[in-house]
């Protein structure tokens, strides 16, 4: 009993982890060019909308719709909706210089706006009556999952036949099958980004100037960088990461529907709150976001709490980042500190 | 080339006086615009009349007394939370927490309602005891991030972010607690019957009390802020920490002050909230407001009374937003569209009021150039009036990229010459012709064609684009000696190179003829065969010498 709520534990965390964990990498690679964009949430509002609508479109308009089209007009969607959103915040912020907080909180209230518009009516400005619904586009999102089900069912089926061994084998697959490949690829495509974006940051000259850019716009320009390019293309880039997750969230977590209840918001707070508490850097943003999955759901796994005592469990996540925040500040650890010009917009001529 | 700077103010001298106003048109302006882009969104999902929509928006929030009431409440609200921003903004600590505290202070307000409710309390002092536990609570709200970052300058704004989430938990903590009824999981409306807690009406008006409330508190932030020795410490650590230090002020006090004070104006919004308007508590009492406020406060650059317009404006938009999502049956959630995009256009029009565009004529004399021109065809009439004549004529036939393209080329060298002052040779115009030539001046001008096509299929700009960076080549081929042979793509090329950071500046000279071309049009092109054609063609071939001196002279400097 203590092992299966472990492993449900386990796959909780990792499943909804990811969609912090999205939203946390796009923020890491934005942040790291100076721009605080606490637009997140709304960024992955329309990823996510962006997606489902996508998906809804071709699901209507086709008799027969093949299950992997939709999952790339799915993936096409969200990425240019989410670019969309990058752009204007990129605009605003870099070329209009407007204030990053305030524009990031604009951005939210526009994108969470539109996405809860379109996820209310999207059905009845369609015609039709009712939720949306994308199963087939859905289940293709959980591709890996159906092939890991596959190996394990008829591993089960050979040891049903064999004897001790190939029953223990089979036990055994059946479990790591459970914790570990019960997951659509967007949550392996999550590692991948984190994995290609920590070598990026570190290992590449790009991913150093892009650096250079985020501490010290002032001494990149000067060593021969385009600041400007590099300030849009990271939020640009990063407002596209960030917007899988919405759509990793509508397409995999919720399978498919719309949920108007302001999940995707609260998930986008929470993947801000990533990014400090890996303190920006991309592989720590992955056990942190497990982390964080566990904690929210730990109340689900502790007995005897009411329903007034379980919320204060899902308080666990904010206080962690809180504490991280704080003992940052104080340790002053170098390669732990927030960029330098965090926050500040870059203006050659003001000296 | 385009330089920007910082705009110290539009006007000087005798009209300095209309400074602000112009920063005011231009807001305006911006609203307009973002009224007409989500008029047409809303014409985009709706196909109703975008008109009709904002008359409909109108009749949402000033049809009737009540209406007009509910609007002044929520107004008051919002510019409860957004003056209590103002003097942590003003020191440049970013309070994005306020809906934290405006939600701590609710909880307060309502743990007193249901907890002291029925201890038969005189109405004032009620009143008074709630507002002092909210702002109490807001207060506590505010501080703890402001300790860090005084102590240890801990991220105000991630961590004041944290502590909405926070409160907003602990919402969901209490209302468990104090549900009614049971098993709804909402707190209901508190005291329904006795009323116990609940801000009174004044004069038979319902919200009269908390608008005054919040008048009081617009008036007193003002002169706080303004005249007060506490606003000038204010507004000195905003500027700078150091210097604040170097004045010997305590800035670890001034900030946790300053914090205590807004926390504790953005808990009282949680009591005008709950005790006014709602009577009940819940995760949404806040609503968004805490986060919208922090727009206002910025726009209104922490001037209390700016704020006041900017957020009559923004419930205007939000009621009105929902009296047509109503009337039309859609989601609610259009106001926050529009409301995102009316901001999305406030905040980048302050780029045009803070900020000079000044377009430079960079390395090309615009003035100097035009003048010359004018000088030169003026004194050789004639060669000018009839070269242009000739490219007219010719430009129309169905030949040009035979016919034309070569006189055009020929026509740029003699342009040339009226621009140098130089003997006017009939020959020069038809000099392409010559074998050897012909081909690859066909053949070239062909290609600039072809790019230019290109580019405007790709919705019109770049072709704008390259038809100015590719300027060039007509000129270039006019100069080429006898035997010399570049290949196309390299004249190309060169013209590229030759208008690389020019090339705005080009645009700008093309279009300072703009005047001429009105006037030209209003004669139905008499003043164009006479004076405008030829004056512009040698103008243009004018800014192609001036260009070629400047590019010997940047060769010059690298050596």
């Amino acid at each position: 009993m203590v092992l299966s709520q472990i492993i449900s534990l386990i796959t909780t965390a990792i499943s909804f982890g990811t969609v912090i964990m999205y939203g946390s990498l796009g923020e890491i690679l934005t942040e790291k060019s100076g721009h605080l964009n606490l637009g997140v949430p709304g960024i992955m509002y329309m990823g996510g909308i962006g997606g489902l609508i996508g998906a809804f479109l071709y699901e209507t308009h086709t008799a027969s719709p093949i299950p992997f089209v939709g999952l790339a007009i799915a993936l096409a969607s969200t990425l240019l909706c989410s670019l969309v959103g990058g752009l204007i915040y990129s605009f605003l912020t870099v070329s209009l210089r407007a204030n990053q907080n305030v524009t990031g909180l604009t951005l939210t209230i526009f994108g969470s706006g539109l996405a809860n518009f379109f996820g209310g009516s999207l059905s009845k400005l369609a015609g039709g009556v009712g939720q949306i619904s994308v199963a087939s586009t859905s289940s293709a999102f959980r591709w890996t999952q159906h092939i890991s089900d596959r190996i394990v069912a008829s591993l089960s089926a050979k040891a049903a036949a064999g004897g001790g061994f190939m029953k223990f084998l089979a036990s055994a697959a059946d479990t790591v099958d459970r914790v570990f490949l019960n997951y659509g690829f967007m949550v392996w495509l999550a590692l991948a980004i984190a994995v290609v974006l920590s070598i990026f940051l570190t290992k590449t000259s790009r991913g150093l100037n892009l650096r250079a850019v985020g501490e010290n716009p002032a001494t990149a320009d000067a060593a021969g960088i385009n600041v400007k390019s590099y300030k849009y293309l990271s939020t640009c880039i990063g407002a596209m990461i960030s917007g899988l997750g919405g759509l990793y969230y509508v397409m995999d977590y919720i399978k498919g529907t719309w949920a108007n209840d302001g999940n995707i918001e609260a998930v986008g707070w929470l993947a801000v709150a990533l990014v400090i508490f890996a303190t920006w850097k991309p592989l720590r943003s992955i056990w942190g976001a497990y982390l964080f999955g566990a904690l929210y759901w730990l109340y689900n796994f502790i007995p005897g709490l009411t329903r007034s005592s379980q919320e204060i469990f899902k308080m666990l996540p904010y206080i962690v980042t809180i504490i991280v925040l704080i003992s940052v500040s104080l340790r002053h650890k170098r390669e732990d500190q927030p960029p330098t010009s965090l926050g500040l917009s870059y203006f050659r001529e003001d000296r | 080339m385009i330089h920007i700077s910082k705009r110290v103010d539009f006007v000087r001298g005798k009209a300095a006086w209309l400074n602000p106003f112009i920063g005011w048109a231009i807001r305006i302006l911006a609203v307009l615009l973002s009224l007409v882009v989500s008029g047409i969104l809303i014409y985009s999902i709706t196909k109703l009349n975008p008109i009709q929509v904002y008359i409909v928006m109108g009749k949402g929030v000033f049809g009737t007394s009540r209406r007009i009431w509910a609007w002044l409440r929520d107004l008051a609200l919002l510019l409860c939370i957004s003056v209590g921003l103002a003097p942590a903004f003003k020191m440049r600590f970013w309070n994005i927490g306020a809906e934290g505290q405006v939600l701590v202070g609710g909880i307060a307000t309502a743990a007193c309602m249901i907890y002291l409710g029925n201890a038969g309390i005189p109405t004032p002092v009620f009143l008074i005891i709630m507002a002092a536990a909210s702002m109490l609570a807001g207060m506590i709200w505010g501080v703890i991030p402001a300790l860090f970052k005084a102590k240890w300058n801990t991220n105000e704004t991630l961590f004041t972010l944290m502590m909405n989430y926070i409160a907003i938990q602990l919402t969901s903590f209490f209302i468990p607690r104090w549900e009614h009824p049971k098993g709804s999981n909402t707190v209901g409306i508190i005291n329904a019957g006795t009323k116990a807690g609940w801000i009174p009406a004044l004069l038979g008006r319902q919200y009269l009390i908390n608008i005054l409330i919040v008048a009081a508190v617009v008036i007193l932030m003002y002169f706080y802020l303004k005249k007060s020795k506490h606003g000038y410490e204010i507004a000195v650590v905003g500027q700078s920490e150091n210097t604040a230090r170097y004045a010997a002020m305590n800035v670890k006090k001034v900030i946790i002050r300053s914090m205590a004070l807004s926390g504790a104006i953005c808990g009282l919004g949680g009591f005008l909230a709950v005790s006014g308007a709602d009577h009940t508590i819940s995760t949404a009492t806040a609503g968004g407001r805490g986060f919208v406020a922090i727009i206002v406060a910025w726009l209104a650059k922490f001037n209390t009374l700016t704020m006041v317009l900017i957020s009559a404006m923004l419930i205007f938009l939000e009621k009105g937003a929902i009296a047509i999502a109503s009337e039309f049956s859609l989601s609610n959630d259009v106001s926050k569209i529009i409301t995102g995009i009316i901001l999305f256009f406030i905040l980048g029009s302050e780029f045009f009021i803070n900020y000079e565009i000044k377009i430079s004529s960079g390395a090309v004399n615009r003035e100097a150039v035009k003048k010359n021109s004018s000088d030169r065809v003026r004194g050789g009439y004639w060669p000018a009036v009839l070269l242009s004549l000739l490219g007219n004529l010719l430009s129309g036939t169905a030949i040009g990229l035979f016919v034309f393209n070569p006189v055009r080329v020929g026509l740029a060298g003699a342009s040339r010459a009226v621009y140098n002052g130089e003997r006017f040779r009939p020959g020069d115009v038809f000099s392409r012709f010559k074998k050897g030539r012909y081909l690859h001046t066909v053949g070239t001008m062909a290609l600039v064609t072809l790019f230019i096509t290109l580019g405007l299929s790709c919705l019109i700009v770049p072709g704008v684009i390259v038809a100015i960076g590719l300027s060039r080549v007509p000129y270039l081929l006019a100069a080429e000696n006898d035997g010399e042979k570049t290949s196309a793509m390299d004249v190309l090329r060169r013209s590229w190179r030759m208008m690389k950071g020019h090339k705005t500046d080009h645009f700008v000279f093309r279009l300072s003829f703009l005047g001429w071309a009105i006037l030209n049009f209003l004669t139905f092109g008499i003043l164009g065969l006479f004076w405008v054609n030829p004056y512009f063609n040698t103008a243009l071939a004018g800014y192609h010498e001036e260009l070629v001196k400047v590019e010997s002279q940047d060769k010059k400097e690298v050596l």
